[in-house]
Formats: C-alpha cells, structure tokens, sequence
C-alpha cells in the first residue's frame, strides 16, 4: 500500500485502521498477528510446523503438544495437514502452546 | 396469501410468485475469497466435510450457494479467511461496480466490510480503498472482516458519509445507502413482521444526501454504484431521480449476468427520468436471494 499513488491523496484523511496489522506488542515482546501469518506464513522458511486435527485439538483446549523441532524457543508457523496456515504456536522447552485466538477459533471448526 | 409489501403490487412482476418467495427462507451464499486461496482448492476442502456447494452462475467461479451449511461462520475456512458468508446480491454489488487494479475507491458505508474485501479482491489488493463508516461500533467488525479477508489495501475513515471530505476525488464510489432493509424480509416464521412504514420517513433525504455527495466525490470518468437492499422507489429511483437532475451524471447499464427488472421510471403520481431503465432491480423470485436495487452512475467529462 505505501507504493500506492493514492496515499498522498488520502494522506489527510483521518483514519481509524490502515492496511492489515502486522505486529502488536506482548509486554516487552512484538508478535505477529494471527493474520498476518495467515496471510504470509506461507514464506516462512524454518520455524513452522504441521499439526493434525487432533493436535490442534489439543491446542485449542489449552493443552501443549511435544514436538522434537531443532529450534529455540519462540514462535512457530502451524498449518495444518493440507498445509493451510492457521496462526502461531509458541514453542517453550520442546512443547507447543497455542497463540491462536480463542474468540475467533473454536472446536466447533474441527468438525 | 401474505398481504406484504402490496403497495408494490403493480411495480413487481409476478406478485403473488414475489410473495410465495417470501415464505422461504434466504439460502446460505458464500464468495471464496481469491486473495487466499484458489476456488477449486475450497470446493475440495468444503466436499470433504459433506458440503455440495452449487455455483451461482458459471460466469463467477468464487459465488457459491451452500444448501445445508447453516452456520458457514462455524467453519474452520472461515477462520481462515477463504470463505465470506455474503448474499448473492450484495457480491453482485461489487462487481457491477468492477474497479479495476491500482484505482482509488470510496466506500461510503462500509459495515461490516463484505462488499470492500470484495473489491479488494477485485482490485487483487492494489490501488486504494477508503472503507468509510460513521459508527465507530462497527469499525470492530468491518476491521475484522477486512483482517480476516485478508485485505491490505484498506484504511478505514469514520466520517458520515454525506459529509465526507471534498478534499480529494475517487475513481470509484460505493454507495450503499442506509435503507428500509425491505428486501431482507422473509415471512419464514408465522411471528416474522415487517412494519412497512417504521423509520422510513427520515431515509430519502439522507439517501439524496449521500448520493449527492458520492457523485461529487468522483473523478471525471469515475463511476459510482448506488445501492439499497429495498424494493421501495422512494429510496431508489427516486434518490438517483434527483441526483439526474442535479448534475451531469449517466446511468449506465449493468451485466452482472443475473436476472432482474429493470428500474422503473414511474411510481404513484411520480415520472422519473427514463434512463432509470438503466438500473437494476433484483426480486427474490427471480433470483434467490436479497431483494436490491442497483444504479451504476457515471461522471462525464
């Protein structure tokens, strides 16, 4: 959008959202948004992992799922099976925790 | 036989076919949205769970209606932004408009945002998009819908809308207008009412309003799609009446490829222009969904 020939026109407008949101501050940390790895976690090229149904399941449930990922701890691309992205994990001493939202995703979905 | 919407009687073919259809509920419709995933990949993912769903015109290949899917919200493709629960007239809305890529467009009242990621879709997430909506309520669920949708294109401005900034000029305007939401209305319960009266009063000038505005806010060449989800002529023709009186504006004709009536250019004692022929009226009767009306106005030189 900032390549846009319109944002200078606009550029005066008083805005309430701009663009898709990319990252939001946790703490001290900076996270990416659930859509925005949806929407380009696709080119994530190490730290993503593939999930089943039951495992997201798990996730969804509040539980954590063991993996064996060569990675530090930190953020994790899940996609699912057909390698559909569906937001972050959070990987913490060889377990994954979810960081997907809970109002927008449900158990209900798994169906 | 219901006695709804009478007074329409002799501006709706069919009438008593129009008011059968009314008994009926409004079926499920879903867009796949282009910008994450392909059509064919959705229509696999979907047939996998149980759901047929029926191409709505082999013109569009992303327009789906899903008999049976009750609550498309409750699918995890929605969560994942591919599917957007939206009637078939309301995503015709956009692509009668058909903005083409890198152009810069207003939509006037956005809320909850279908028809702005549809353009956004369209526009293949190019150019510029201004989702304007007063209400800062409903800013929460068109900024979802535009996250969820995947859009990037976007900002979202609260102004009211027949008072937006002059400032700058749109080479496409989405008007679609708060309205009497008649067309939404199916008798499907035997308590299921509709005042046919109740608040419609103040719409038409704040319609005008808005038309008004739109067309002032346009490029030379820009086109603007006035929309409503009503049968009434007060709050259609009527409006797009006096905008053709007003300024130097064309209506210009619709192929969607759907079945409606055209605009009608006379109602109780009232003579509209006769180009209002070039506008579109689609009844649930004809075409399964929400009833609308359509104008697609252009701006000369």
């Amino acid at each position: 959008m900032k390549r846009s020939l319109h944002i200078e026109t606009a550029s005066h407008l008083k805005v309430a959202k701009v663009g898709l949101r990319a990252f939001q501050r946790v703490g001290n940390f900076v996270k990416p948004t659930t859509r925005f790895i949806q929407t380009f976690g696709r080119f994530a090229s190490k730290a993503k992992l593939q999930i089943n149904m039951g495992q997201l399941q798990t996730l969804l449930e509040g539980g954590e799922i063991p993996v064996d990922l060569k990675l530090d701890n930190g953020y994790v691309v899940l996609s699912t099976d057909e390698d559909r992205v569906l937001g972050l994990g959070l990987l913490i001493n060889g377990k994954i925790r979810s960081q997907l939202p809970k109002k927008e995703i449900r158990s209900a979905m798994l169906m | 036989m219901t006695g709804l919407f009478e007074a329409y009687s002799e501006i709706i073919p069919e009438f008593s076919l129009f008011q059968e259809s009314l008994q009926r509920p409004i079926p499920t419709h879903i867009r796949i949205n282009c910008l994450l995933i392909e059509p064919v990949s959705l229509i696999h993912l979907l047939e996998e769970k149980g759901i047929q769903p029926i191409q709505s015109s082999q013109r569009y290949d992303n327009l789906f209606f899903a008999p049976g899917l009750a609550s498309p919200g409750n699918l995890l493709e929605y969560f994942l932004g591919y599917i957007h629960p939206q009637a078939l007239t309301s995503a015709i809305a956009s692509i009668a408009l058909a903005p083409r890529e890198n152009s810069y467009l207003l939509d006037m009242c956005a809320a909850p945002g279908g028809k702005s990621a549809h353009c956004a879709q369209i526009m293949n997430n190019t150019g510029l998009i201004v989702s304007n909506d007063l209400y800062v309520n409903r800013h929460i669920s068109l900024g979802h819908t535009l996250s969820r949708l995947g859009v990037m294109n976007a900002v979202v401005t609260g102004y009211q809308a027949q008072e937006f900034p002059l400032k700058q000029r749109f080479d496409y305007v989405l008007a679609d207008v708060p309205c009497s939401c008649e067309g939404n209305f199916r008798k499907t319960r035997d308590t299921s009412s509709y005042r046919e009266n109740k608040g419609k009063e103040n719409l038409p000038d704040l319609q005008k309003k808005i038309i008004l505005r739109g067309f002032d806010l346009l490029q030379e060449n820009g086109q603007m799609l006035y929309a409503t989800c009503t049968y009434n002529p007060e709050e259609n023709e009527s409006v797009v009446d006096l905008l053709l009186k007003e300024r130097d504006a064309e209506l210009l004709p619709i192929d969607a490829g759907f079945d409606f009536e055209p605009g009608i250019t006379e109602w109780k004692d009232k003579r509209y222009d006769k180009r209002l022929k070039n506008a579109v009226r689609f009844y649930p009767h004809r075409l399964d969904s929400v009833g609308f009306f359509m104008a697609r106005i252009g701006r000369r030189r």
